[in-house]
């Protein structure tokens, strides 16, 4: 039974990561239209910046460390938007793919040149520490994963309902022409929704880290189990996608018990599918209407 | 087709020129396939062989996908799952059931022609960035799979085959280069028929406005599920070969980034240009031998050549058509508009 409850517990944090990870997309999807493939690597790239170059590199106390790959990875999103997505914004979603893969391939390759293959350890903030509940024992790692992202998202939803800022991003996700006619200054806010976006990808990267190993491929793998998530969810729905990140974790959890750790990444693409065939706007969306 | 391009009024000068400007062609055409037999006669180092084979089976590869992402609009980012199916049952048939090659082909790219069927019939309820996760999803899946199942594909190992013997012959690269050569001319010619056929129209159809297909009255389910099909085909046959040229096959060939790089060459070559395919397929498998010691750099080139190429020509449609086009039919035939868009020079 304890070891059941651990599980929940471990397959609840990924499925946070996987829920902070899965938003910005969301966000970028209902602002751009745009599905973004390289989401992954921004993860990737942020959590390089913050463990390895700037915290053990550079003996930056974490915090610090943290925070300025925040600011980096953000300003880098809001470059990234500006100057690519924005072209392609307006193509047949065909050409958005491919071209958010190849940059998801250039910014891939760019961290294997710049970082190197070999994966990096990251003790967390708590190393190996459990804290037990009676007789259930907890990985500190775990809970930390947990609460931070849970707290992130009620303080990400709270000020998207109550401040300026959120209440701007929602109305240019919703009508752009009509947010520019209100003086908004619509592209800027794009940017400013690609780079909240970008954040909290690299602070799931740096939440997760910790459990897993740091690797250039970690943001593909998220990245893709987000889309999952997503799919899972609802496209484009941002409960669905957090509920289908939780519901993705604790299926991942808890299948693995089942079918092996070695398949353990293909429950996600295979539910993902399954999913897609019997209920194809996913768990909580609504079938798509055609516009002509 | 045909009925309608005769009835296309012109004057005695527009069908002279039309004549030189297929003449010009005919003879290009001739003069590249004469040029590309040469190489097995005067070559001798099996290294350059082998990636001019190379590029003829990654060229058919994109071919068939030209159909599903460039010619149908439908993308599909799971291309290398499909060539590695093939490859794969062709190695396990051989090597582990000991099945006479001939059979062994065939039932590979019987197995592929199903696989695509089923992905086909998933694929279309689905669209857009929806295809794409499902595609991605099984490329991801079926590495995941020959990399575990150690027993039946020799895990990350991959299978080494023995040299191939089919109808007592034993084939070597120079055999399997006019093999390569010899399919991928075949499979060209039948894409032209295929893309000029009813169904090719369907493709076009469908890929610039479904709607507008389907209340022509076209079967949009049935034409994306055979686009998919002739892409698995495509990749099929292009997997046969692969084993039989190369005799190893191994995980790592058929990924997500070899996925992609199949996209690449049709996005360089430009989509719904076959005869770009195989240009950019050439382009994709040369550079990256020509500069091995860059090889950290070729993902990102071949990155920002694609994302280059998207920005800056919005359409998509890589540069190569128009270029070639006024390259060789410099003279432009002038035609009175009977309703038919002639593409004939396509």
């Amino acid at each position: 039974m304890h070891f059941y409850i651990q599980t929940i517990v471990g397959s609840l944090a990924f499925g946070s990561v996987y829920a902070l990870v899965a938003l910005g997309v969301v966000f970028i999807w209902q602002s751009m239209n745009i599905l973004n493939f390289a989401h992954g690597q921004f993860l990737t790239l942020g959590t390089y910046i913050a463990v390895v170059t700037l915290h053990q590199g550079m003996d930056w106390p974490l915090w610090l460390a943290i925070l300025a790959a925040l600011g980096f990875v953000g300003l880098l999103g809001a470059l990234f938007s500006k100057t690519v997505y924005e072209r392609i914004r307006a193509q047949p979603s065909l050409v958005v793919i491919i071209a958010t893969m190849g940059l998801s391939l250039i910014m891939e390759n760019s961290a294997l040149l710049i970082f190197g293959p070999r994966p990096r350890a990251f003790a967390g903030f708590f190393g190996r520490a459990m804290i037990w509940v009676g007789k259930v024992g907890f990985l500190g790692n775990h809970l930390i994963a947990l609460g931070i992202a849970i707290l992130i998202l009620a303080i990400l939803s709270m000020l998207m309902k109550y401040t300026m800022v959120g209440k701007i991003i929602r109305a240019v996700a919703y009508d752009k022409d009509t947010a520019g006619l209100m003086g908004v200054p619509v592209f800027r806010f794009l940017a400013c929704t690609f780079a909240v976006a970008c954040i909290l990808a690299v602070i799931a990267g740096i939440l997760v880290a910790p459990v897993t190993y740091i690797s250039i491929d970690m943001g593909t793998g998220i990245g893709t189990k987000a889309f999952a998530a997503m799919v899972i969810g609802g496209f484009g729905s941002i409960p669905g996608a957090i509920v289908g990140s939780y519901l993705l974790g604790l299926l991942e959890g808890l299948g693995t018990i089942v079918v092996g750790s070695v398949y353990r990444d293909a429950i996600a693409f295979v539910l993902a599918v399954l999913v897609l065939l019997l209920r194809p706007y996913g768990l909580f969306g609504s079938p798509e209407k055609a516009r002509v | 087709m045909m009925k309608m391009r005769r009835r296309i009024i012109s004057d005695a000068n527009t069908k002279r020129l039309r004549f030189y400007n297929k003449l010009k062609i005919a003879i290009i055409c001739s003069v590249l396939i004469l040029a590309c037999l040469l190489p097995p006669l005067l070559v001798e180092t099996i290294y350059y062989l082998r990636v001019i084979v190379a590029i003829w089976i990654n060229a058919i590869v994109a071919l068939g996908l030209n159909f599903c992402v460039g010619v149908c609009g439908q993308i599909s980012l799971g291309q290398a799952a499909f060539v590695g199916t093939s490859a794969y049952v062709l190695a396990i048939l051989v090597t582990k059931q000991g099945a006479p090659w001939i059979l062994a082909i065939l039932v590979s790219l019987i197995s592929v022609v199903f696989l695509g069927l089923a992905v086909g019939l998933v694929s279309t309820r689905l669209r857009g960035p929806y295809l794409a996760i499902v595609t991605l999803a099984f490329n991801l899946v079926f590495v995941i799979v020959l990399t575990n199942e150690l027993n039946i594909t020799g895990g990350p190992f991959g299978i080494r085959v023995n040299p191939p013997q089919v109808l007592g012959l034993t084939i070597d690269v120079k055999l399997m280069y006019f093999l390569a050569f010899g399919c991928l001319i075949a499979l060209y010619q039948l894409g032209r028929v295929v893309y000029f056929s009813k169904i090719g129209r369907g493709f076009r159809a469908t890929r610039d406005d479904e709607l507008a297909a389907r209340v022509m009255g076209i079967n949009t389910v049935m034409t994306k599920t055979q686009a998919f099909m002739i892409s698995a085909i495509y990749a099929g046959i292009a997997g046969v070969l692969q084993t039989l040229t190369y005799r190893f096959i191994a995980p790592t060939s058929f990924t997500v980034i070899q996925s992609f790089r199949y996209l690449a060459m049709v996005v360089i070559g430009g989509m719904g240009y076959l005869p770009g395919s195989i240009v950019g397929a050439a382009i994709v498998t040369v550079v990256p031998e020509l500069f091995r010691g860059l090889a950290g750099f070729w993902d990102i080139i071949l990155g920002s050549t694609i994302l280059a190429i998207l920005l800056f020509f919005p359409k998509g449609a890589g540069f190569f058509p128009e270029y070639f086009k006024s390259l060789i039919a410099r003279s432009k035939v002038e035609e009175r508009w009977t309703g038919e868009i002639d593409i004939s020079d396509i």
